[in-house]
């Protein structure tokens, strides 16, 4: 990596940014649970949804920024597309087997 | 010979060598991780047992995160230093990414920890009770021990045999020729011997001189029958059984598996004012639920949270107690605790009403199976970071003077992976602590 | 001498500015750094083909035990075969010599492993892809040589591990290569003292190991192929062989970590008493478990066949890779579709991670999913079969030289061909249903692998054995290799695609006779002459009779490996010596190597001026009828030439 001093410099304020951010953000998950419940009392789907947002986007900001993932090589950002498709792949499919069982019409109890 | 581009990018792809490797790993990390998650998702929809939630302690996974993410940034500080060539500095702000490492580790520990003293206790019916099992309090005890039978392929059981608490344990043969039961001996018997009239690899039986008391851990026991206690490898005692019930400390009731959570085996044992106070505190709650949600429908018995509040109590302090011993059945007077050190009341449990029980373990639930593989995995990816980060920072002194950007880069790919621990944790926060 | 060239430039050269990783200076290193604990690709290469062929013999073994069992359950194992097996494993597991059940599962479940995790892969992706890859891409090694060296002996102490638990006082696993749970979990688990002290253990102890050395070997070919090809190496002149071995470091990279976490989650299961993978109530041995429950086998299941796919396409291309070297240079024509085979199998690799479930069509999922797999299943053949076809079509017009390695070759297009399309119908969970654990998909997998991929195997040792001892490999013993090879691959395995539609399970260990009604189906009545040969006193010859023919193939084929195995030692020493460093007239880049190749590969760093199968183009003479990648162009000029004195290699 060839950045200069001053690209430095520049990053470090971001970092200092985004570092606050995530605090931030941390504070809003634990609130989020405590004080937010969505759809049904408890735990349902959207709550599970807000929850899984919100630490997708603290997840975002250490990968692109902290990670350089925001200036990166298309190299880079070719694997990890591939292995965000197979990991969402294993993770959606073995839930789909899972869900969609075999059922044989005519027969009330298997 | 020279490798190229270890320190310098190559034109096309911009990219050295180590940068290549780092993401490559990384991918792979992702995908180990994903397969747990999976493994989490798939436990958790199929569970046949409501899943816990709230049973990990919310402020210290907070600080836990703030830790590593401020350790994040500590990392990638390190590196800028290194770029701008103040050694210094890199210095100081890797050690506070070691020292939040380590943090984070120590918080670990005590959580484990807990986790780890703490028991749950499944009855026969359903109901559960948690608490407090002192060691010792897991204990089977047979008198009158006369003979022992074993595989000796499988070795001497000295689960059994060395766990004397009575009498001298003098062995014989089925001659009546007093034996020193050691490794050779149980060789020989597992070779076979025609003198002894052994086949090999066959079982053994031998008989004691006197009856023994003997001790053991009641998870190695199968069953007991008349020709004496079977353990589980198909060792064979005879014997009475003496002893055979667990004594817990009680912190917690969760009666919603049982099939009536207002009357049970768990509220028999802890007896009648526990009872009532439970009752009280579960309808209180069920009658609550339906005035917040009388307009919306929902179905109190569907909803788990409700179940979980109203069936799940935290048991208090010490003016509350009871003692129950041996059978179900007739309240028992609600004897004041002796000495009030213990401020939980104290239960026996007899053996035959225990279904299942453990400490907070992987052995308890595929709950705290997926949460201690989870963390634990993540855990031992942090140690290796920081001992990579540390590596570098302790030996990193003579690569800087020869060749400071060599040395930036390795600190930049170990960042990464720093960079990807902190990633994990995000989301094993929300997930395990607050879902 | 360029040689010297490169020992007279100063090692700490100021003027790089350190810009490259440095390495010792190999003649000073005491023997056991050099061979043993060596960091140079082309040792490492060797140390992984030797290891990976002494676990082929292991796996050879055992499988020659189990045909005894298949064809002569009531008898007593031969007397050689005997006493190995109480040598090693003592006398419990042999029933008045005859092989148990037990024995037999073990063996069984060993087979599928050691061949699988420790004898086809390393030797088709550790071996051939260290030893060939970096030099046919230009390279002085590999991108991490101290990470290639750990991977080595990861992969090595796994091995270890594997073969020792054959010692354990409870054998080996026993629960098949798949180690499904919860048979996996429970078995050598509740009667046991010491959980840790048994095969099963040991087996997921060994995997972690052998997975780990998978993943860094993956890390360090795949940022080799990216970031160290020659100058002028592009990525469309790469040979075939390295975008195979690219694909293949992709597939172990991403999809052998979820097995390991299904290996750490049986492991708990075993140590800790988690239930990962049993469910709530399982009763085992008459014993209700003291477990929690809760888990779900299928779970188990996915992760395994997650990694278990793209792992057959791991085993499968490493020989198509070598095929595809291999075919060109004896057929003096250019590889026919190169750009549609680099295609082909870029898809390949991204398919073969969805179609894991088509291992799974009977765990009862529903019609929605499995149609999904039938689909991704079904469009996955198409790449194999672009692949196979460019291989076939580009025979055509050869002038065909039929030396050992190409006898080899020529064979694996049929044999492999085979394998593929008795695939195809297992692909459709309708056909699955009759066909599943029968020895129709045995059968099936053994052609691939067998006559399949070893063979291509084969083909590459005999081919790059010149290249590595300056020593041509027997002709003479070549062809006693090859056609026994070839003859009794087909008499093993052929019948047992008739014996899978008949219905004979796997993993039986008396071979089919519990299936009688099926196993006593007549072929040929008691007075064919063909029952005549096989059958005494007039009785028909039924499918169990086969199993017989079927083993005496096996016993045949082992016999059949020892004219090779003696090539390999003998040739060191007295194999026709081969006075060129480019023996067979080949076009790519490790041909320009000296021979072996010194320590950095190059003397002059090597340019490359076009693609990778020149052969008989426009350009070449009946006299030299190829162009070698490296060759400058005949009308180039001296200023575009590196300079001959340049130390090789530079940073550019």
């Amino acid at each position: 990596m060839a950045d200069s001093p001053e690209e430095i410099q520049k990053s470090v304020r971001t970092y200092m940014k985004v570092f606050a951010a995530l605090i931030v953000l941390t504070i809003l998950t634990w609130s989020a649970a405590i004080f937010i419940d969505l759809g049904e009392p408890g735990l349902a789907k959207e709550d599970v949804a807000l929850g899984l947002l919100i630490a997708t986007i603290k997840a975002s900001l250490v990968a692109l920024v902290f990670m350089h993932l925001n200036h990166e090589r298309p190299l880079i950002y070719k694997i990890l597309v591939f292995t965000t498709i197979f990991v969402v792949s294993l993770v959606a499919l073995i839930y789909l087997a899972d869900s969609d069982p075999l059922v044989f019409f005519g027969i009330e109890d298997l | 010979m020279e490798i190229p581009y270890t320190v310098t990018a190559r034109p096309d792809t911009g990219l050295y060598n180590a940068k290549v490797g780092i993401w490559l790993f990384l991918a792979s990390e992702v995908m180990l991780f994903g397969g747990l998650f999976s493994g989490y998702i798939f436990l958790r929809i199929g569970a046949d047992y409501p899943w816990p939630e709230g049973v990990l302690n919310n402020l210290l996974g907070f600080i836990n995160t703030l830790v590593l993410i401020a350790s994040s940034v500590t990392v990638v500080m390190a590196w800028a230093s290194l770029k701008m060539r103040q050694w210094n500095r890199y210095v100081l702000y890797m050690s506070i990414t070691l020292l939040c490492a380590a943090t984070f580790m120590v918080i670990k520990a005590f959580e484990y920890t807990d986790k780890l003293t703490h028991y749950g206790l499944h009855f026969s019916d359903g109901s559960i009770v948690e608490g407090y099992i002192d060691t010792g309090a897991d204990f089977v005890v047979l008198k009158d021990v006369t003979s022992v039978r074993f595989d000796t392929t499988k070795g001497a059981p000295n689960y059994v045999l060395r766990n004397v608490l009575e009498g001298e344990p003098v062995f014989l043969n089925k001659d009546g020729v007093e034996i020193n039961l050691n490794r050779s001996y149980l060789r020989t018997l597992a070779r076979g011997s025609e003198r002894l009239g052994i086949a090999p690899a066959g079982s053994v039986e031998l008989t004691l001189r006197e009856p023994i008391t003997i001790g053991s851990r009641a998870s190695r026991l199968m069953n007991h029958s008349d020709e004496g206690m079977t353990f589980r490898d198909g060792t064979v005692v005879n014997g009475t059984l003496e002893r055979d019930h667990v004594t817990m400390r009680v912190d917690r009731i969760d009666t919603r598996m049982a099939e009536d959570p207002t009357d049970n085996m768990a509220l028999q044992y802890l007896g009648d004012t526990i009872t009532e106070r439970f009752r009280r505190h579960a309808q209180f709650h069920i009658d609550d639920f339906n005035e917040r949600y009388a307009d919306r429908g929902f179905d109190p018995m569907e909803n788990a949270e409700l179940l979980r509040t109203a069936y799940r109590l935290k048991l208090p302090a010490p003016d509350l107690d009871t003692v129950k011993r041996g059978r179900l059945g007739g309240s028992s007077g609600d004897d004041a605790l002796a000495d009030g050190k213990d401020k939980y009341p104290q239960i026996q449990v007899e053996r035959e009403d225990v279904r299942f029980y453990s400490n907070f373990s992987p052995a308890y639930s595929t709950y705290y199976a997926i949460y201690f593989t989870l963390t634990g995995l993540h855990g031992l990816h942090v140690i290796c970071g920081a001992l990579v980060l540390g590596y570098f920072m302790v030996f990193g002194k003579k690569m800087y003077q020869r060749n400071p950007e060599h040395l930036a880069n390795r600190v930049e790919v170990g960042g990464l992976f720093w960079h990807f621990v902190d990633l994990v944790w995000i989301f094993l926060f929300p997930v395990l602590y607050l879902m | 001498m360029a040689g010297t060239a490169t020992t007279a430039a100063p090692d700490h050269a100021d003027t790089h500015a350190g810009d490259h990783g440095h390495d010792h200076h190999e003649h000073h290193l005491p023997w056991w750094q050099k061979y043993l604990f060596s960091t140079d690709h082309k040792t490492i290469g060797i140390q992984y083909a030797l290891a990976s062929m002494v676990f082929l013999l292991v796996g050879f073994f055992l499988m020659m035990v189990m045909r005894w069992s298949i064809a002569y359950p009531d008898r007593a194992l031969p007397e050689a075969m005997a006493w190995l097996v109480e040598f090693f494993l003592g006398d419990r597991w042999l029933e008045e010599g005859r092989v148990t059940s037990s024995l037999y599962n073990m063996f069984g479940a060993m087979h599928g492993t050691i061949m699988v995790f420790l004898g086809v892969v390393p030797l088709g992706f550790a071996a051939f892809g260290n030893f060939v890859m970096p030099l046919q891409i230009g390279a002085p090694d590999m991108a991490f040589p101290k990470l290639n060296m750990w991977s080595f002996w990861l992969f090595l102490i796994g091995g270890t591990i594997m073969m020792a638990s054959f010692f354990l006082p409870t054998g080996a696993a026993q629960a098949g290569w798949t180690n499904y749970s919860p048979l996996a979990t429970t078995l050598q688990f509740v009667d046991v003292h010491d959980v840790f002290m048994t095969g099963q253990t040991w087996w997921l102890i060994a995997m972690v190991f052998v997975i780990s050395s998978s993943l860094l070997g993956s890390v360090n070919v795949i940022t080799t192929i990216i970031n160290l090809r020659a100058r002028g190496m592009t990525w469309m002149r790469m040979p075939f062989f390295c975008w195979g071995m690219l694909v293949i470091a992709f597939l172990l990279l991403l999809a052998f970590p979820p097995l390991e976490v299904a290996a750490i989650m049986q492991l708990s299961d075993r140590l800790f008493g988690s239930s990962f993978f049993l469910p709530t109530g399982l009763v085992e041995g008459n014993q209700h478990l003291n477990i929690s429950g809760g888990g779900n086998p299928l779970l188990y299941q996915h992760l395994f066949w997650f990694l278990g796919h793209p792992e057959v396409y791991v085993l499968l291309l490493p020989a198509f890779c070598i095929i595809a070297e291999i075919i060109p240079c004896y057929t003096r024509r250019p590889l026919w579709g190169y750009k549609s085979m680099v295609y082909a199998v870029l898809v390949l690799g991204f398919l073969s991670f969805i179609v894991w479930a088509h291992h799974m069509y009977l765990t009862g999922m529903g019609t929605r999913v499995a149609t999904f797999f039938q689909i991704t299943t079904v469009l996955i053949s198409i790449p194999s079969v672009i692949l196979l076809t460019c291989l076939m079509i580009s025979l055509w017009g050869g002038s065909i030289r039929f030396t050992s390695a190409m006898l080899f070759a020529f064979a694996f297009l049929p044999m492999f061909g085979i394998g593929g399309l008795t695939g195809l119908p297992l692909a459709f969970s309708l056909i699955d249903l009759q066909l599943h654990d029968t020895y129709y998909v045995i059968g099936h997998f053994h052609y691939v692998v067998a006559p399949g991929i070893l063979f291509g195997l084969f083909a590459g040792i005999y081919h790059w054995y010149p290249k590595i001892t300056g020593r041509f490999m027997s002709e003479r013993l070549g062809r006693w290799h090859f056609w026994p090879n070839l003859i009794f691959m087909n008499v093993l395995f052929l019948p047992m695609f008739w014996q899978g539609m008949a219905g004979f399970h796997r993993r039986w260990y008396d071979g089919g006779a519990y299936f009688s009604q099926t196993a006593n189906k007549e072929l040929f009545s008691g007075d064919h002459w063909i029952s005549g040969i096989f059958k005494a006193d007039g009785a028909a010859l039924t499918m169990l009779d086969l199993n017989v023919l079927m083993s005496w193939g096996a016993w045949l084929l082992a016999i059949a490996q020892i004219p090779f195995i003696i090539n390999i030692f003998w040739s060191i020493r007295h194999g026709k010596k081969c006075h060129s460093d480019n023996p067979w007239d080949a076009t790519t880049l490790e041909w320009t190597t000296p021979t072996p190749p010194p320590h950095g590969n190059f003397l002059k760093e090597p340019v490359v001026y076009r693609s990778a199968y020149d052969y008989s183009v426009p350009g070449t003479t009946p006299a030299k009828d190829f162009l070698g990648q490296g060759e400058p162009p005949a009308d180039a000029t001296a200023a575009t030439q590196p300079s001959p004195d340049q130390p090789a290699p530079a940073g550019h």
